[in-house]
């Protein structure tokens, strides 16, 4: 009994260490980041828990913002305008300014990983064009009444998977990268953009040269590497077929980059596999058969091939790797890669794409519905 | 009967060889190892098998007698210096030990709190269970390593899937003199510290002819746990991004994900490090404290508790003071120098023991 009474006040002794009350935090699920006149602009997307407890229906937040010569300090800086103390465990998106990407967007990083309460899984996304406070700013007009940081989460897990213009990096995962032997990171790059509404875009991939943004990818460019990376499940993609077009899914890609080094000559064969059906027909055709699963094979291995070349040339005529051709060799060629470290690999590799895939299915119909019925 | 079984024995072998390596030995060695630090494990538990057999044939001469008193009787003088050379070695693992142990708390658990009130809540316990003696302090070491084991399975399932073979590429990544920096590093982290063993008697082991065989099964066990943890850790995140923080095996703890509703489990899994140091620190203080009791020849049970209890809390708020005013780092990296201060006293009892025998003998 003596034992167990002591057992106890030291329980309730201890349950204070580092307590804190939920509604004297600011819970931060987003994290804008912009640079200007040498200083760090912090917005934080914070919870308002107050307007949840009157209105269970919608989840809605409100913005934080302070500025410091570090992260740190500006995010500090916040508790000199709300009465909250501000919480990183809950993190889920960062958003990278244009400005700071011209600093070089390692800096940024550093903060969030020695922290030990910043979660470093959050999803990292880059604006090249805007600021990254106008995007996660819920005052914005076209983001009222939302929770910004959670629709752009809930898009970019969808586009990734649907069309594969996209993708999905965690701010861990571009880390890793960055620091990584010979590949560069990429990561999804986000705009507002105008038209009769201003709204915020998922404009595509931007591709890095170390620390520094490059150039984005376009949509074939980006097919192209998510393919190559296994980024998604299943996309569309349009093939040619009897004079009109056709759409086909490709689904579950796997692909293999081999490098061969003889006499610093660099063969780089890719060969990619996928399996495929059918969705979509804009042709008069009858029923088909097993030649017309043969040309829309070839079609779609003919296209497919076409993006991954237009990659190559990005990276070629960008002088990125994203690929990790160079990561390759490090990894399979040690000792030759301190001769390839500096050079641009894709104007010296002799590089073969092969690409196979298996269409097997047809959905419900087996012909077009205006075509002949004999 | 204030006995400790063969089971008990092995589960202090391995609290005692293992407590190391997530606190500050994991980092080290990824930083110098690189990629190769798989092969340099496996070298360097080969090396620390050779501190083991020292202590194990040291320990067959202890039959109703500790290490201090031994040297004491035997050697005279020189049996005097090499006690304080050993204790004040193990003082110095204790530090960082204790140290390591409360900066974790503070660094990723309990970020507000002074580290005063944790020092003196984790060592109180340590403290108490030193008092009751070497049988409660070996049973409770037992039963937190089969917690420690059902734990380390369910971390092995669920960090798993995230593995990639190919982050073990290039196999060989780093220096020579760093390959063997790394090697020797393995070493003095495994096998030093079950120097803390020799505190007890021969006699206080039950079926104490199988006193190397369970060392051995225990150090065995003990190589194999920390494989796999490097061999995860490298797997999952690559040696450059492993090797940029100071607890690897917590940061991979983060990366469990199974189901997608088991995640950030990282805190709860932490207690593994508890449980490594619990009974290598208890046995570390106990082994203090059998020198202490032979240099001032105290009789008392009270005056020995309150030896205990200076060593238990002082050591741990001297680390405090003393590593919250210095740089760290500097200490930390001559670990595998004065700690080999250790496998130095090994040799010397062994071989004046040896020679001792052979005299008697002739």
């Amino acid at each position: 009994m003596k034992k167990i009474t002591i057992l106890l006040i030291i329980i309730l002794l201890t349950s204070g260490c580092s307590y804190e009350e939920i509604n004297k935090l600011a819970i931060i699920s987003a994290v804008g980041i912009d640079y200007e006149n040498d200083m760090y602009h912090v917005s934080a997307q914070v919870m308002d828990l107050q307007k949840e407890t009157n209105d269970t229906t919608n989840e809605s937040s409100i913005l934080y913002e302070a500025t410091g010569k570090t992260i740190l300090e500006a995010l500090t800086n916040i508790s000199l305008k709300y009465p909250n103390t501000i919480y990183l465990g809950h993190l889920e998106l960062l958003i990278i300014g244009k400005d700071v990407l011209d600093e070089g967007i390692d800096k940024t990083f550093d903060y969030f990983l020695r922290n030990p309460q910043a979660r470093t899984d959050c999803l990292l996304l880059i604006s090249t064009k805007n600021k990254a406070i106008d995007i996660i700013n819920p005052k914005n007009e076209n983001n009222q009444g939302t929770f910004p940081s959670k629709d752009l989460i809930t898009t970019i897990e969808n586009s990734q998977q649907l069309n594969g213009y996209i993708v999905k990096e965690t701010m861990e995962e571009f880390i890793r990268t960055y620091i990584n032997e010979g590949i560069d990171p990429v990561v999804t790059n986000i705009a507002m953009t105008k038209g009769k509404d201003i709204k915020t875009e998922l404009t595509g991939i931007a591709a890095f040269k170390k620390n520094k943004y490059i150039k984005d990818l376009n949509k074939e460019q980006a097919i192209a590497y998510n393919t190559l990376n296994g980024n998604y499940y299943e996309i569309i993609i349009n093939v040619p077929y009897k004079d009109n077009l056709a759409n086909i899914s490709i689904i579950e890609p796997s692909s293999k980059i081999k490098i061969d080094i003889n006499n610093d000559q660099i063969k780089v064969n890719i060969d990619v596999k996928l399996d495929g059906h059918i969705i979509e027909i804009h042709s008069d055709s009858n029923f088909m058969t097993e030649k017309d699963f043969e040309i829309m094979e070839i079609e779609a291995e003919n296209i497919l091939n076409k993006y991954i070349e237009n990659l190559t040339s990005f990276c070629l005529e960008n002088d990125t790797d994203i690929l990790g051709l160079k990561n390759n060799i490090y990894k399979y060629h040690y000792k030759e890669y301190k001769k390839y470290k500096n050079k641009n690999i894709y104007e010296i590799a002799n590089i073969n794409i092969s690409s196979d895939i298996n269409i097997f299915r047809y959905g419900n119909i087996y012909k077009e519905i205006g075509g002949n019925n004999e | 009967m204030n006995k400790i079984n063969c089971t008990e024995l092995g589960a202090v072998c391995i609290s005692l060889t293992c407590t190391l390596f997530p606190l500050f030995g994991t980092s080290e060695v990824l930083k110098y190892g690189k990629n190769p630090v798989l092969l340099a494990a496996i070298i360097g538990f080969l090396i620390g098998l050779i501190p083991i057999m020292l202590i194990i044939y040291i320990s067959k001469q202890l039959d109703d007698k500790d290490i201090f008193q031994y040297n004491k009787e035997k050697f005279k003088f020189i049996g005097k210096i090499i006690n304080f050379l050993l204790i004040i070695t193990v003082i110095y693992i204790g530090f960082i030990l204790s140290w390591k142990i409360i900066d974790f708390v503070i660094s990723n658990l309990l970020l507000k709190t002074s580290y005063y009130p944790v020092t003196i809540v984790l060592f109180s316990i340590i403290a108490f269970a030193v008092i009751k003696g070497k049988e409660v302090m070996s049973r409770s070491t037992f039963l937190l390593i089969i917690l420690l084991l059902i734990l380390l399975i369910f971390i092995y399932i669920f960090v798993a899937p995230n593995i990639e073979i190919d982050n073990l590429l290039p196999f060989f990544n780093t220096s020579k003199n760093n390959f063997i920096k790394t090697c020797l590093y393995f070493t003095t982290i495994s096998s030093y510290p079950l120097v803390a063993l020799l505190s007890l008697k021969q006699n206080d082991i039950v079926n104490k002819q199988n006193f190397k065989k369970t060392i051995l099964i225990g150090y065995f066990i003990t190589f194999i746990l920390i494989f796999t943890f490097l061999f995860l850790i490298i797997t999952n995140y690559g040696i450059n991004f492993a090797s940029l923080f100071s607890y690897p095996e917590y940061y991979l703890f983060k990366n469990i994900n199974a189901f997608d509703f088991i995640q950030r489990v990282e805190n709860v899994l932490s207690t593994t490090f508890f449980i490594l140091s619990y009974g290598s620190i208890c046995y570390l203080i106990f082994f203090v404290k059998t020198y202490f009791i032979n240099l001032f020849n105290i009789k008392s049970k009270t005056k020995e508790n309150i030896i205990i209890i200076i060593l238990a809390i002082g050591v741990p708020i001297i680390s405090i003071y003393t590593f919250s005013n210095y740089y760290i780092i500097f200490i930390i990296n001559y670990y595998p120098i004065i700690s080999s201060v250790i496998l130095v006293m090994l040799i010397l009892i062994s071989f004046l023991t040896f020679i001792t025998k052979k005299k008697k003998h002739s």
